[in-house]
């Protein structure tokens, strides 16, 4: 029952992280669509990006992915780093 | 009119005389300080506590001083209240289909919301995390029960009346229920004149009071009750949520409990406490108010908190990543959150500085938060990972409070707070981690530890269908809630036909997505009553010792040591002439297929 896959736990975290980002995207989606006027994309303070709802989708997915990204890179590095817990893991 | 009062003060003294000469002769107090020596009782000696014989049916559950039946006896009542909150809200979301106010009158429904944040806030949240906390804290840390177990009956007794109060103006024909919302900001909680409000905040007291002493049990319990071979190295990080929560519980209830008894005296007898120009105003409510309110909102998330870093690790195969660190930032969020309630009134028009100060904290609050949830992801990074019940709540758990904390985040920020305060984005905002979070947890703890308290497995379909109709409705309702936010739409109204700013077609149908996913969100719950009581009733006993497997992975915890010492002894009844816990449980049978997922 145990006998599973190591990467099962990597599988549903990186699930949940696209979920995630799925999220984001479609709340940008509905907002270019149906707030145009209020929206202003700008990505990272530095790329205009249109108020339109592809614009605002890509604007909330790229914010998230790398804003979540960013903490599970390091999660993946620490993991492989200073994990150390139980020798039959890896 | 003096005499008459005099009389009454006069008679009201000799009742109180007459009330604590009774309790002297009726109770020798005294007999019941048996454990205030502080070690630990040795296992199965004669602890005076009513382990030995329970009287029989509706008497048991009346007199117990048990912490399990007391543990069992809060989780009825959350329950019940969890689900009266949530038929309350039902009526609420059906009234929002359509923009005019058609379904109930604008009065009943702001009596609604009023019921529905206070009973899901007080009657549900605080007592379903003190069900575990009785339940589990004494059997993971290997004391024969609660420090003073009959305060933590008293405890629990506080809150049926505390209910009844509180639901009062549904309950009395002739009063009306009080529609202060659950912040009760003044003045207009002074100026309603509903007996309904008074019912209510004397409710609220009384649940106040219990919470209070429940949390005094559980310091108490954690410093003095733990088995030998536990110290604070070895504490699990449940109990330690526990603790670090009955502390805040500790500085932020008795608060409550003396502005709602100043917000009575406004009320009743005149004084102007809150009152414009004599008094402090409606900003000293709403000072006192939140420096409550927002410690209130870590006591109700902390210890779920600390059940989802108890359970991931068990359906991973591993111990928690990074322990003390989850424990310091239990400890950081505990001490952090009395530093940032003026989150809540950045647009009250309180100075800008301190407005920037209580910014900062408030971003500040964010880094334990995501520590705490960067080390469950590494956990389940190298794990090999059981999709059972528990854990599926758990991993929901997570991705909930990711949007719900990043939402928060985003309105710790004054110039965005300014625009969405008092929108249906902050409604979104905290129901993600209300219900996404926090619910999501409790069901992963009765799911985990059902084997435990019913001595029956559940039905893991249903559970599975529970999981995914809970995760989907939260994730309709309240993502539909954060974009009505963004379209400005106000909170607390029963109707929106007269909202000017918005496109209303949008906001209609955002409305009606959100009523659709509460109704989704009801169907998972009525199943998990379903999935709860026929499997309470009908289910086979378990007889694995080890249900979920623990042993193979190094994590068999003691609760489940009590399990399974329960199911070895010769007579499997109630006396507990077995160990209570301990880690020495060769006498198990091999482990055998539990709920585990194939
Ligand atoms: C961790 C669990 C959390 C819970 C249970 C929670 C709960 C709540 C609740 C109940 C409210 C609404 C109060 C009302 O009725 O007006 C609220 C508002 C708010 N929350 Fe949270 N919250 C949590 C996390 C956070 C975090 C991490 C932050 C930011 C760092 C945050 C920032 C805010 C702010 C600024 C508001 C006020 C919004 C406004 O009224 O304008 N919250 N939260
Ligand atoms: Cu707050």
């Amino acid at each position: 029952m145990s006998v599973r896959t190591v990467n099962r736990g990597r599988r549903v975290v990186l699930v949940v992280y696209l979920v995630v980002i799925a999220i984001a995207g479609l709340m940008g989606a509905i907002l270019g669509a149906t707030r145009p006027d209020i929206v202003d994309p700008v990505l990272f303070g530095v790329v205009q990006l249109p108020a339109s709802p592809l614009g605002m989708a890509a604007y909330g997915m790229i914010t998230v992915g790398i804003a979540i990204g960013v903490l599970l890179g390091a999660v993946a590095y620490v993991a492989a780093r200073f994990d150390t817990h139980e020798p039959g893991g890896e | 009119m003096a005499g008459q009062q005099l009389a009454l003060t006069v008679l009201m003294g000799l009742v109180l005389v007459g009330v604590a000469a009774l309790l002297t002769r009726i109770e020798d107090w005294r007999q019941y300080t048996p454990l205030a020596g502080g070690s630990a009782v040795a296992v199965g000696e004669d602890t005076g506590y009513g382990h030995r014989e329970k009287p029989s049916g509706v008497i048991r559950w009346l007199t117990t001083v048990d912490h399990k039946d007391i543990g069992i006896l809060y989780g009825v009542f959350a329950l019940l209240a969890l689900a009266i909150g949530g038929l309350m809200v039902m009526v609420m979301r059906f009234e929002l289909i359509t923009p005019a106010s058609d379904v109930v009158s604008a009065q009943f429904y702001n009596a609604l919301l009023t019921s529905h944040g206070i009973t899901m806030l007080f009657l549900f949240g605080t007592p379903i995390i003190a069900a575990f906390g009785n339940y589990f804290v004494p059997l993971l840390i290997g004391a024969d029960d609660m420090a003073f177990p009959r305060i933590n009956a008293i405890a629990f007794w506080l809150l049926p009346p505390g209910a009844l109060l509180i639901w009062g103006g549904f309950l009395v024909p002739g009063i009306a229920p009080a529609q202060t919302s659950w912040t009760m900001y003044t003045p207009l909680s002074v100026e309603q004149a509903h007996v309904g409000a008074d019912l209510m905040l004397l409710g609220l007291h009384l649940t106040g009071v219990s919470a209070t002493m429940g949390a005094i049990n559980f310091i108490v319990t954690i410093f003095t009750e733990r088995g030998e071979d536990v110290n604070w190295a070895n504490l699990d990080i449940f109990s330690w949520t526990m603790l670090t929560q009955s502390g805040l519980i500790l500085f932020a209830f008795p608060l409550l409990g003396s502005a709602i008894v100043m917000l009575l005296l406004d009320r009743n007898l005149g004084t102007l406490f809150y009152a414009v120009g004599e008094g402090g105003g409606p900003i000293l409510w709403q000072h006192l108010f939140w420096f409550f309110g927002h410690p209130e909102v870590y006591i109700l998330v902390l210890p779920p908190m600390g059940l989802i870093s108890y359970i991931i690790p068990r359906f991973s195969g591993r111990k928690l990543f990074g322990f003390k660190f989850v424990v310091y930032s239990t400890l950081a969020i505990g001490v952090l959150s009395f530093g940032v309630w003026a989150h809540h009134m950045f647009a009250t028009g309180i100075d800008p500085r301190l407005r920037a100060s209580f910014m900062a904290v408030s971003l500040a609050i964010a880094i334990p938060s995501a520590v705490k949830t960067f080390n469950w992801i590494t956990t389940m990074w190298n794990g090999r990972i059981r999709l059972a019940a528990p854990m599926l709540f758990s991993i929901g758990f997570i991705s909930n409070f990711i949007i719900g904390g990043v939402t928060g985040v985003f309105l710790a920020a004054i110039p965005i707070d300014l625009i969405l305060t008092d929108t249906y984005y902050v409604v979104g905002h905290f129901h993600y981690i209300v219900m996404g979070a926090i619910a999501f947890a409790v069901f992963a703890g009765i799911y985990y530890w059902f084997p435990i308290f019913t001595g029956k497995m559940y039905q893991r379909t249903l559970a599975k269908w529970h999981f995914w109709l809970s995760m989907i409705g939260t994730n309709v309702t309240f993502f539909a809630m954060l974009l009505l936010g963004y379209m400005e739409m106000p909170r607390r109204y029963a109707s929106y036909d007269m909202v000017t700013v918005g496109p209303l077609e949008a906001q209609t149908l955002l409305h009606q997505a959100a009523t659709v996913g509460a109704v989704i969100l009801l169907v998972g719950q009525v199943i998990f009553v379903w999935n709860v009581v026929s499997s309470w009733l009908d289910a086979p006993k378990v007889t694995d010792t080890d249900p979920w497997d623990l042993k193979q992975s190094g994590l068999f915890t003691r609760e489940f040591g009590w399990h399974a010492d329960r199911l070895t002894a010769a007579d499997g009844g109630e006396q507990q002439t077995v160990t209570d816990g301990g880690e020495k449980h060769e006498a198990t049978d091999s482990p055998q297929p539990g709920d585990t997922e194939a």
